[in-house]
């Protein structure tokens, strides 16, 4: 093959925009410009609300998994308390209703995405 | 295409005339449109991503360095936009293989045997795999410059020249006949 027969044929490939190509961009433009910014997340709100949820969680699982340490027999290795304490502290925190909450919810994302890919 | 220009515009834009921004599509208009041309080979979409760019242009604007050169700075927003865009929506190819060759070119029909030749090219081109089909793109639109077309891609020049060295190969293997027919005038 001939470079230069390809390089001319790879190379010849123009358009020239339509007559209201500006306009409809500075109509998008100027839509854009008049949008409100978006609304920044509240962090000053929703830092000592965080920080109390934190520590909720974290005096759940002390005193919950103080319990279940105290129940466990003194010869069970320790990955056998750590992990009665862990299960006992996500069921008791709600943590399968939240498990079923999240799996909802992927499961109508992926079936909305399925549903505006077949509509393309 | 004025840096300039494009400076002032720009600065205008960024304190809050935004009329001032119809300089900058007006001077853009056609290469920003070409370059998605020569991506999804349909006019009608090739100026729907054109105007998405410029509306990513406006909302980056003050991202903009101004010791970059802005040229390179909007080709590269624009070309990455059109690669993710036909990722999410390929363009309507035929694969490589399938591709026919047009018939042998004769001189009473020259003006027909350029324009298959263009189209086959063209398809020939959508079909490749698509990390050697923007190699080639950008190589071509930017006027065979190997470092602009590279910074535009976000690739190395020898990476850049890798692929666009596969990607001719495949497009000589698919197209010998085509490729080694002279011109009418060449003749």
């Amino acid at each position: 093959m001939k470079d230069d027969q390809l390089e001319r044929l790879l190379a010849d490939d123009e358009i020239m925009p339509s007559a209201g190509f500006t306009a409809s961009v500075m109509d998008a433009v100027r839509r854009e410009a008049a949008a409100p910014p978006p609304i920044a997340f509240p962090w000053k709100r929703a830092l000592p609300g965080m920080a109390v949820a934190g520590l909720t969680l974290a005096l759940i699982v002390f005193v919950v998994g103080g319990q279940v340490v105290r129940g466990t027999p003194a010869q069970a290795p320790v990955w056998v308390s750590v992990s009665a304490l862990l299960q006992e502290a996500f069921v008791n925190s709600g943590g399968l209703w939240a498990i079923a909450a999240l799996v909802v919810s992927f499961l109508c994302i992926r079936l909305s995405m399925t549903f505006s890919m077949r509509r393309l | 295409m004025s840096a300039s220009e494009d400076q002032a515009d720009i600065e205008k834009v960024l304190s809050g005339d935004v009329s001032a921004f119809e300089g900058i599509v007006r001077r853009w208009q056609r290469p920003l449109i070409n370059l998605a041309y020569r991506f999804c080979h349909d006019r009608g979409r090739a100026e729907e991503m054109a105007q998405e760019a410029f509306l990513r242009v406006f909302r980056k604007l003050h991202l903009w360095r101004k010791d970059a050169v802005f040229s390179s700075w909007l080709f590269s927003l624009a070309t990455n936009l059109y690669r993710s865009e036909l990722r999410r929506i390929p363009a309507r190819a035929v694969p490589l293989e399938d591709i026919p060759e047009p018939s042998a070119p004769s001189h009473s029909q020259s003006g027909l045997e350029d324009e298959e030749r263009e189209r086959v090219v063209r398809q020939a081109v959508s079909a490749l795999p698509a990390k050697y089909r923007d190699a080639v793109t950008a190589y071509y639109f930017h006027g065979k410059d190997i470092s602009t077309a590279a910074h535009s891609l976000g690739l190395s020049e020898g990476t850049l020249k890798s692929r666009l060295f596969r990607g001719r190969e495949m497009l000589r293997t698919r197209l010998p006949r085509l490729i080694s027919q002279p011109y009418p005038e060449e003749a």
